[in-house]
């Protein structure tokens, strides 16, 4: 039992009056709209992860080549749209915050718990996520292992909290919203509006790293893959970033090449291999993409030369050390993979990752190995 | 809905549960700890400093629609914008096509462009009733 508190609240506590603007109609409206946006972000989140980190069972498909584009380009768009929506939703509520009493049994001091856990794990979601597409990361732990810990714990609260809502929600849905302004302001169906039209702002801002024909309006997108000075392209990681410089140009680089026979390749030599061309996408963990034309030996090529074949198992590294130094390759993937010696017709830069990288198609862009050095072929 | 709501209440506690096995296995304790500090911070500041600013800034609109509306969006852009805008400030290789543009003036052009229209809905009834502002009956 919780100690029973006074009738009245104290003359210090702040007033719990919703005004004149909230109430269910509105906030039911509101949440149907945050929770759709989390949900969208949570899906496509999902499917960007398996595609990322595929199991060993089910290989990721090739087709369509911009799957990842697809899922990952909603994951943060809507995303970065969702932050607005659920401000906007905790607006409409943040006079609970000043109940009295604050908890009427242990049943409600629950309840609360379990909407402040909520609040917390949305807002961190929605924030690191957003940092993360700013390449920024002052936290200690392993952005991706987090953000998808935290993306269940944010859809369990969720859905826990429209659970014990519902006949809130319910009731809020079937009141219309009044259109009639209040002496105090706006009405809530103007203020449904503004909050509609701020969200929209935030994603025809910069839905334009995504979707090339709107980079025009891309006023706050992060990233501008239509105005990258290398080779029309962006890249994620420098050559120097990545301490590859040296090593990339130097005379004694070779491609080794193993399977049941071994094979090694020097820069002329790959270059004068038969060589395909390829219309295939980059497309990041950070949301943006941009599509490129390719060019360069197939990978399945030098699989078959070292007795490989398209049902091989295939691991390709990189000359730089740490987590995108070593990818794998199977199936479709791999039938329709090229080891890139050029990039938009010209030779592809240090920074793309010359003297040769991978290009497939569905792949995430960290899966794109630069700079390789070795295939294994088992 | 009864079993409705049994069943999102038992699909929500997997999912919580999940993720909380999720966090444990791939964190120590001192991550742990960290992430216990985010995840109350940022109720923290968003309940005792952003949710106040919020209701203090409604305060300056009220009784003006459009000044509320227009109030409305601007937070809105700048919920997002003020992040990116602030981030922008670090030094990116231009190779990466990273946070390049010139965000303050963006913003800017986007708040300058709420503020026009809000004042286009304040006036848009006045000009239809032929109460037109002295200024363009003078031209």
């Amino acid at each position: 039992m919780l100690p029973r508190p006074p009738e009245e609240p104290p003359s210090w506590w702040p007033s719990a009056d919703p005004g004149p603007t909230r109430g269910g109609a509105l906030t039911a409206r509101l949440g149907v709209l945050a929770g759709s946006s989390l949900l969208v972000c949570f899906v496509t989140g999902l499917i960007s992860h398996y595609l990322g980190h595929p199991w060993s069972w089910l290989p990721p498909p090739a087709r369509p080549a911009w799957l990842y584009r697809l899922t990952q380009g909603i994951h943060v768009i809507t995303g970065i749209a969702t932050i607005p929506l659920v401000l906007a939703k905790l607006w409409s509520v943040q006079h609970r915050l000043r109940q009295w009493p604050p908890a009427r049994s242990v049943a409600h001091a629950a309840e609360r718990a379990s909407v402040g856990l909520l609040v917390a794990a949305v807002l961190l979601e929605l924030v690191t996520g957003l940092l993360n597409v700013l390449q920024y990361y002052p936290w200690p732990w392993d952005f991706v292992a987090v953000h998808f810990a935290t993306a269940w714990l944010v859809i369990g609260s969720v859905a826990l909290h429209v659970a014990v809502q519902l006949p809130a929600i319910r009731d809020g849905l079937a009141t219309p919203l009044s259109r009639r302004g209040t002496t105090r302001g706006l009405s809530r169906r103007g203020v449904l509006g503004s909050i509609g039209l701020g969200v929209g702002t935030v994603v025809a801002t910069t839905v334009g790293q995504v979707v090339g024909p709107l980079a025009p309006l891309a006023l706050l997108a992060p990233r501008r893959p239509d105005r990258a000075p290398d080779q029309d392209l962006p890249v994620n990681r420098t050559a120097a970033a990545a301490g590859v410089g040296t090593a990339a140009r130097a005379s004694t680089y070779r491609l080794e090449v193993r399977g049941r026979t071994e094979r090694s390749f020097t820069v002329s030599e790959l270059e004068s291999l038969p060589s395909q061309r390829r219309s295939l996408p980059i497309a990041c963990v950070e949301g943006w993409s941009r599509n490129a034309h390719w060019q360069g030996p197939s990978l399945l090529d030098l699989v078959a030369s070292v007795g490989g074949g398209a049902s091989s198992q295939v691991t390709v590294t990189s000359l730089e050390d740490g987590p995108y130094a070593v990818s794998s390759i199977r199936d479709g993937q791999l039938r329709g993979a090229l080891l890139a010696t050029h990039l938009n017709g010209q030779r592809l830069s240090l920074d793309h990752g010359y003297p040769v990288r991978l290009i497939a198609p569905g792949r995430t862009g960290e899966q794109q190995t630069k700079w390789v050095t070795r295939i294994e072929v088992s | 809905m009864r079993t409705t709501r049994i069943t999102l209440a038992a699909m929500g506690i997997s999912a919580l549960a999940y993720g909380v096995w999720r966090l444990l296995d791939h964190t120590s304790a001192a991550q742990l700890v960290a992430y216990a500090g985010w995840l109350a911070a940022a109720v923290l500041l968003h309940d005792l400093v952003l949710a106040p600013g919020i209701e203090l800034v409604g305060r300056v609109g009220r009784g003006r629609p459009a000044l509320q509306g227009a109030l409305v969006v601007a937070g809105l852009v700048l919920s997002v914008g003020a992040l990116v805008l602030w981030r922008s400030t670090a030094r990116h290789d231009p190779a990466l096509a990273l946070l390049q543009q010139d965000y303050g003036l963006h913003l800017l052009l986007l708040l300058g462009l709420v503020a026009g229209v809000a004042a286009l809905t304040r006036l848009a009834p006045r000009l239809r009733r032929g109460q037109t502002p002295r200024l363009s009956r003078r031209a």
